[in-house]
């Protein structure tokens, strides 16, 4: 089969641009390219230093009515802070796997579910704990979710903190 | 009655695993109303209707009663394809070309 016209092929937008070759849209629901795994990373690092936070901080003499008012109010805190914060990172990263990634990924990267699973399941460790080696070790899941996701979008973006 | 056949780019992956975003597949040009009767299971392009602009690529699932075509993506993922889910069916008018 010979195509006529078939240098006249225009670029990614979906137009016919002659008789003889279509570009054909086959798209997902929502607009390819709002995904962003810097969402979870950013509530993430919030998770690890309001848990440095708590682990730093001194208990005053508990006759001290003031300081202890003042000390529980500051972990209290720090706490709500780790657990929102937490549950955000969470549902950042369910949104990447169940949204984003899609079957044929899998191909590609066969321990993508898990490494969801494992990065979700620290979420809920570091809302119930107050852990720096779980708060890391989540931290280190979403730098490999991080890495994961732009694999799939071939594209080199560095791993870069903001704290 | 003379058969056209024209050459499809696939953009996208809602038609994975049948095709994948690259991929260049030969179709049939169609044109209503006198062509070849469209089936359950062809793989068509269409006019997007909400985006005139816009050619899909899907696979007719169906008829709705009214006759119009229910175009679906072969990507198993609920969110991976935008079809008759989103845009409902399609008037064959809009159907471009087909492949069996």
């Amino acid at each position: 089969m010979v195509y006529t016209h078939i240098d006249m092929r225009i670029e990614h937008g979906g137009s016919m641009q002659d008789d003889s070759v279509i570009i054909a849209e086959a798209h997902c629901d929502g607009p390819c390219g709002v995904y962003d795994p810097a969402s979870a990373r950013i509530a993430g690092e919030a998770v690890q230093s309001m848990t440095k936070k708590m682990l730093d901080l001194s208990c005053p003499d508990t006759s001290d009515s003031a300081g202890m008012a003042a000390y529980l109010n500051t972990m209290s805190r720090y706490a709500a802070i780790k657990e929102e914060e937490a549950q955000k990172c969470k549902d950042e990263l369910l949104i990447l796997w169940t949204d984003f990634f899609k079957p044929q990924h899998l191909e590609a990267h066969p321990n993508l579910h898990d490494t969801f699973w494992q990065a979700a399941k620290l979420c809920s460790a570091c809302k119930v704990e107050v852990s720096a080696v779980h708060a890391q070790e989540l931290m280190d899941a979403i730098e490999a979710i991080h890495n994961l996701f732009w694999a799939v979008k071939e594209r080199d973006v560095p791993w870069i903190r903001a704290s | 009655m003379v058969i056209s056949k024209v050459l499809v780019i696939i953009s996208g992956d809602s038609m994975w695993p049948t095709l994948s975003a690259g991929d260049e597949v030969e179709f049939t040009e169609w044109d209503t109303p006198d062509d070849t009767e469209l089936r359950v299971g062809d793989l068509v392009v269409a006019i997007h209707p909400l985006k005139p602009g816009v050619q899909v690529v899907k696979r007719i699932s169906g008829f709705s009663a009214d006759g119009r075509l229910v175009l679906v993506g072969d990507n198993p993922d609920p969110l991976a394809s935008e079809d008759s889910h989103n845009f409902g069916p399609v008037a064959h008018k809009l159907i471009i070309a087909y492949r069996r």
